[in-house]
């Protein structure tokens, strides 16, 4: 079994604690309590033949006042960088995420969540800039949850 | 005994309440009998058991206890973590070359108050986004000033239009107001400007609808919705519908508004009819353009006479209408006795000698509009009769 160490960094409110739990326990709840510090969860999961045991860090979120403490980063072999498609500000935001990260985590990877896809009207979706490696999900709606950590996983199996 | 020392000096420096030993295959040797708590209850911690089992906040940093081990680094830690409801700070420390010192400090109730604070702060953060988005959607231009002339906030459309960031405006006073309509002083002028009835209000080519309130005393909130191109034209038809075309006064009814409002109110006013002397014989003389040019010059002057004090309309004919702001029956005559006198003094090329009569007469406290008019009227009935090229007073009491 192999044991891996990720991160779901962004801005606060963006849906980071919302997608570990949709993923973990198939949950959703409205109620915001931010986090503080870091909750782990595991998972445990097979991709392409591979076992897994994912050690998820749920990390808090950067706040106008207070950066992600980088100590938490140390040994994550990869990292989900969260962004909330309501506040333009937070997608603008990862690329520093992603900048902090690596300096810790040189060989990492990353991929991106612009979360709350749900709250899209239709029409608006086409608009919406995406770059490579970048899923829209909803942790509310199950859209792409999945697909977001395997992905990651896929990308970090040895 | 060296080594129990070390535990409790170290127990005792962090205030901590936890303890394990672990050894170079980060298996557990040694563990405080309250370590359960951090755990759960379906899990029983037994000697032996990997660290990164029950501490899988661990995985990641073995590069880091190695260090630790070997003495390459004394200690690192692993800050508030949420483990089992509770809260947890790990410390990593060297204990000899056998064993690793794993502290865990419960810092459940200091933690659970700074997320609270957490909580409000974030809440608060966000509130105060959506808010910002509000006003920066809105069209108009929205801006908080102090009485120090200092913008406290400025709205998107604001900070665009004047060309200025967010930043620099806090800082210092620009002096933007003295760029806004006729150029005031301060902001608190501006805004005594606008409770006294400033609607509108010009910058550079643009005009806006413009509205001020006091949020508090020190704080002035301003608005300015620029006036849309069809705005402009309906205010500009307007104007036209209010104006004369050939003489540019206003029209009798525009006059009739004015002062029917301020019958309504108790302001005292006075009410002049001046009436170019034989008129007929001008137009018969010199022709209807010639007539015109007379006219276009006489309510030129009278439009100048009263600029400040009054309204002035045309009645019809060669007739107008003075509307004069003073509770002075005196001063009214005052002014008609010197249009009067200027009319007498210029000259109407290539008309000579041309001269007015006058009726004047004081608003009562309670009549309606035509009996005003007819009692002005009846004042300058008499000037004609009198003789002409003169002021008759008639006052409100007959
Ligand atoms: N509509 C919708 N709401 C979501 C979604 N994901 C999260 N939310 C809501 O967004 C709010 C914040 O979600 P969290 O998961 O607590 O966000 P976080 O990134 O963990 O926040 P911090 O811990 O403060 O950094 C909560 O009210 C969630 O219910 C989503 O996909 N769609
Ligand atoms: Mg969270």
């Amino acid at each position: 079994m192999i044991r891996k160490k990720i991160l779901l960094l962004g801005d606060f409110h963006v849906g980071k604690t919302s997608l570990i739990r949709r993923y973990v326990d198939n949950a959703f709840s409205d109620d915001y309590l931010t986090t503080i510090g870091v909750k782990i969860s595991k998972k445990a999961l097979k991709v392409d033949g591979l076992d897994f045991e994912l050690l998820i860090w749920d990390i808090e979120g950067a706040t106008p006042v207070k950066k992600i403490p980088t100590h938490y980063f140390a040994g994550a072999a990869g990292a989900i960088l969260v962004a909330d498609l309501t506040r333009p500000e937070t997608i603008k935001g990862l690329d520093e995420h992603a900048l902090r990260f690596h300096a810790v985590n040189p060989k990492s990877v990353c991929v991106r969540a612009y979360n709350k896809v749900d709250l899209i009207p239709e029409e608006s979706l086409g608009s919406i800039d995406i770059p490579p490696d970048t899923f829209l999900t909803s942790a509310k709606d199950d859209i792409n949850v999945s697909l977001l950590f395997e992905t990651l996983v896929r990308r970090i199996a040895p | 005994m060296k080594n129990v020392q070390k535990i409790l000096n170290a127990i005792l420096s962090k205030n901590v309440f936890e303890y394990l030993l672990v050894d170079r295959e980060y298996r557990i040797v040694q563990f405080s009998a309250e370590i359960q708590t951090f755990l759960g209850k379906e899990r029983r911690l037994k000697v032996g058991d990997s660290v990164f089992d029950l501490l899988p906040e661990l995985v990641g940093s073995e590069e880091k206890m190695h260090k630790v081990f070997d003495g390459e680094k004394s200690s690192f830690a692993i800050t508030t973590v949420s483990k089992n409801d509770r809260y947890i700070n790990l410390y990593v420390d060297h204990f000899d070359e056998k064993n690793l010192l794993i502290l865990l400090q419960d810092i459940t109730e200091i933690t659970k108050i700074r997320q609270r604070a957490l909580q409000y702060s974030n809440q608060t953060t966000l509130l105060t986004e959506t808010l910002k988005k509000i006003i920066n959607s809105q069209n108009a231009m929205i801006f908080l000033a102090n009485t120090e002339n200092r913008i406290e906030f400025a709205n998107q459309k604001f900070l665009e239009y004047f060309n200025v960031d967010a930043e620099e405006i806090l800082k210092k006073d620009l002096g933007l107001y003295r760029e806004m309509g006729p150029g005031f002083r301060s902001y608190e002028e501006m805004h005594r400007a606008i409770s006294e009835g400033m609607k509108e209000l010009s910058i550079g080519e643009d005009v806006f609808f413009v509205e001020a309130i006091h949020i508090d005393p020190a704080n002035i909130l301003f608005t300015l919705s620029k006036m849309t191109e069809l705005a402009r034209q309906r205010k500009e038809l307007q104007e036209e519908v209010a104006y004369d075309q050939l003489t540019q006064v206003y029209r009798k009814k525009i006059f009739d508004d004015k002062a029917c409002e301020l019958l309504k109110s108790d302001r005292p006013f006075a009410v002049g009819v001046v009436d170019i002397d034989n008129f007929k014989q001008i137009n018969d003389r010199y022709g209807h353009l010639i007539g015109d040019d007379v006219l276009r010059s006489f309510a030129k002057l009278l439009r100048r006479e009263i600029d400040g004090k009054g309204e002035v309309a045309r009645w019809g004919g060669e007739e107008f209408l003075l509307l004069i702001h003073t509770d002075s029956e005196k001063e009214a005559v005052e002014l008609c006795e010197k249009i009067r006198r200027r009319i007498a003094a210029q000259r109407f090329d290539p008309v000579p000698g041309l001269t007015v009569s006058c009726g004047v007469t004081m608003r009562k406290g309670d009549e309606n509009l035509e009996s005003l008019l007819a009692r002005a009227d009846k004042a300058l009935y008499r000037a004609k009769g009198e003789g002409k090229n003169r002021v008759v007073y008639l006052p409100p009491v007959e």
